[in-house]
């Protein structure tokens, strides 16, 4: 375990360095995470001109669920998605070989390698409008509530990832992965609502399968609306399902890599 | 001419030549925005009561919501980094001694990509019509009026990109600038949220901006409510915005040549 914290470590130093060679794309790329910021505000803003409730949540609610889902983008975009954006293409040249004659975990290796230092700094950014959202709450809060949310939406984040990663391990059995990104970004635009608007077969889906619902509307649900052992079960057990199938695709996965390149 | 069009027509077979991804990224992007705002506003209907906001039936806004991302493909046209990607591996170099305009040559591509978006457009819209039976009947006139619209817009979008893409000369990346560029024009041309919904004094400030021109208009000349009128002082702020933009992108191109070494990262 030790060993793995030290290594990240150097990963961590090795992309902040990296990341300070190019000044002018750090700053462009956190200014657009924050535009991404500013344009969910504006657009809840928009939401709550028409209407007083958007699944049961009013206006502060639904901040409170907003700042959740940016905190667990923030973390993403922070530890993961810079590698998982490349997985593909290490396969589809075979440079997953490096990867896999390394003495640690592979999957370690390619999902934390690079650090978005960038990001980081969006994280701060996202965790300032998570507090701010939390300031305006119209109930007391506690220290365990405000941990639990915190704790939930790291699972969320984890959650997060591992869906990323489960749509593009295809990969190995198809010749490209941008395909498989796209379809990724597109399905996480259902991570941006809250969970109640879903409705029927849809819905069902988006909290099992896809499980997209889960990563930052349940948190904000066993935050706003008190801890339901139900809730958190079935948090647990999609995230423990979906942990398991990764294994089994990654292992099934690299059976049938080639380390052919195309 | 006839070299314009071996160009156009070979970008059109790359783009074909990639079908499975290429049907998968429509169908992914359509569907998600769709499915999205189905729910959205049922749920805001639902709440608030009512047949109608802002002027939107239920029907109506969903029409609208199905149009904005086939909209969108058409008017953006081919993916980003076209431009920057070949002054960063120095490719650029080839294209300054051919005998057609580098920029006629990547407005083919442009047009070629957005000639395959224009039959999907079409198709999203037949189909939604068979599933749905909206209240909306394509007039030849609303399509007549359309047409040119989404080239203008088209090309106001390509000006702007370029431009963007062109401070690759200077900045060591600039993949964000462009995604900035397709967030601000996706929010403030109406692609989140129809313009409707906006407060007076954000629809006044952003009719003037050129976002506008390039989502919430071509969808409104499609949906037969535009009057003369505003068609041509549309399509005439558009061409104005282009042409700005052209003038700022030679500037840019005349001056980042002549740092170009050719050499590539």
């Amino acid at each position: 375990m030790l060993r793995y914290l030290r290594l990240y470590g150097h990963f961590m130093r090795f992309s902040i360095s990296r990341a300070l060679e190019f000044r002018i794309d750090f700053f462009f790329r956190v200014f657009m995470d924050l535009a991404y910021y500013g344009i969910q505000i504006a657009f809840y803003q928009v939401v709550f001109l028409q209407t007083p409730l958007l699944g049961g949540w009013d206006s502060r609610q639904t901040f409170i669920f907003m700042s959740g889902f940016l905190v667990v983008d923030a973390i993403t975009m922070t530890v993961v998605s810079n590698n998982l954006w490349f997985l593909p293409v290490a396969v589809n040249r075979g440079d997953l070989d490096y990867y896999l004659v390394r003495p640690v975990s592979s999957l370690f290796f390619l999902s934390l390698r690079d650090f978005a230092a960038n990001s980081f700094l969006n994280l701060l950014f996202a965790i300032g409008i998570f507090a701010w959202a939390l300031s305006r709450a119209s109930f007391p809060l506690t220290f365990a509530s405000v941990s639990l949310y915190l704790a939930m939406l790291l699972a969320g984040a984890f959650l997060h990832y591992m869906m990323h990663l489960i749509i593009i391990l295809p990969v190995f059995w198809l010749q490209s992965g941008s395909g498989l990104h796209a379809i990724f970004y597109s399905m996480s635009r259902f991570m941006e609502r809250p969970d109640r608007i879903f409705t029927g077969w849809v819905r069902k889906v988006l909290v099992t399968v896809f499980p997209f619902c889960l990563m930052a509307s349940f948190p904000a649900r066993l935050f706003l609306e008190g801890l339901r052992w139900e809730v958190l079960a079935h948090f647990l057990a999609v995230t423990a399902g979906v942990f398991g199938a990764i294994l089994l695709i990654w292992r099934a996965g690299l059976r049938a890599y080639s380390s052919a390149s195309s | 001419m006839n070299v314009a069009l071996s160009f156009y027509l070979m970008e059109l077979k790359k783009i074909i030549s990639y079908r499975a991804e290429f049907w998968l990224g429509f169908a992914g992007n359509v569907l998600s925005q769709f499915g999205v705002a189905f729910f959205l506003w049922k749920a805001i209907f639902a709440a608030r009561g009512g047949e109608s906001i802002q002027g939107y039936t239920f029907g109506g806004l969903m029409l609208y919501y199905l149009l904005v991302p086939l909209v969108e493909r058409v008017v953006h046209g081919q993916e980003m980094g076209y431009v920057s990607a070949e002054i960063y591996d120095g490719s650029l170099s080839r294209y300054l001694i051919y005998p057609v305009s580098y920029f006629r040559i990547k407005y083919l591509g442009h047009l070629a990509q957005a000639t395959v978006f224009l039959v999907q457009l079409f198709l999203g819209l037949a189909l939604f019509l068979a599933v749905f039976h909206a209240p909306f009947s394509l007039s030849w006139q609303a399509l007549a009026r359309t047409l040119p619209v989404l080239l203008c817009s088209g090309l106001l979008f390509f000006i702007v990109t370029v431009n963007l893409e062109m401070l690759a000369f200077w900045a060591d990346n600039v993949w964000s600038i462009s995604v900035l560029h397709r967030l601000a024009s996706h929010l403030l041309g109406g692609g989140l949220i129809p313009l409707a919904f906006f407060p007076g004094w954000a629809q006044t400030l952003l009719d003037w901006l050129p976002f506008t021109r390039m989502v919430s208009f071509p969808i409104r000349c499609l949906l037969g409510q535009v009057g003369n009128a505003e068609w041509i002082r549309g399509l005439g702020l558009t061409l104005m915005w282009a042409w700005l933009f052209a003038l700022s992108g030679a500037l840019l191109w005349r001056k980042g040549l002549k740092g170009y070494n050719g050499v590539g990262i």
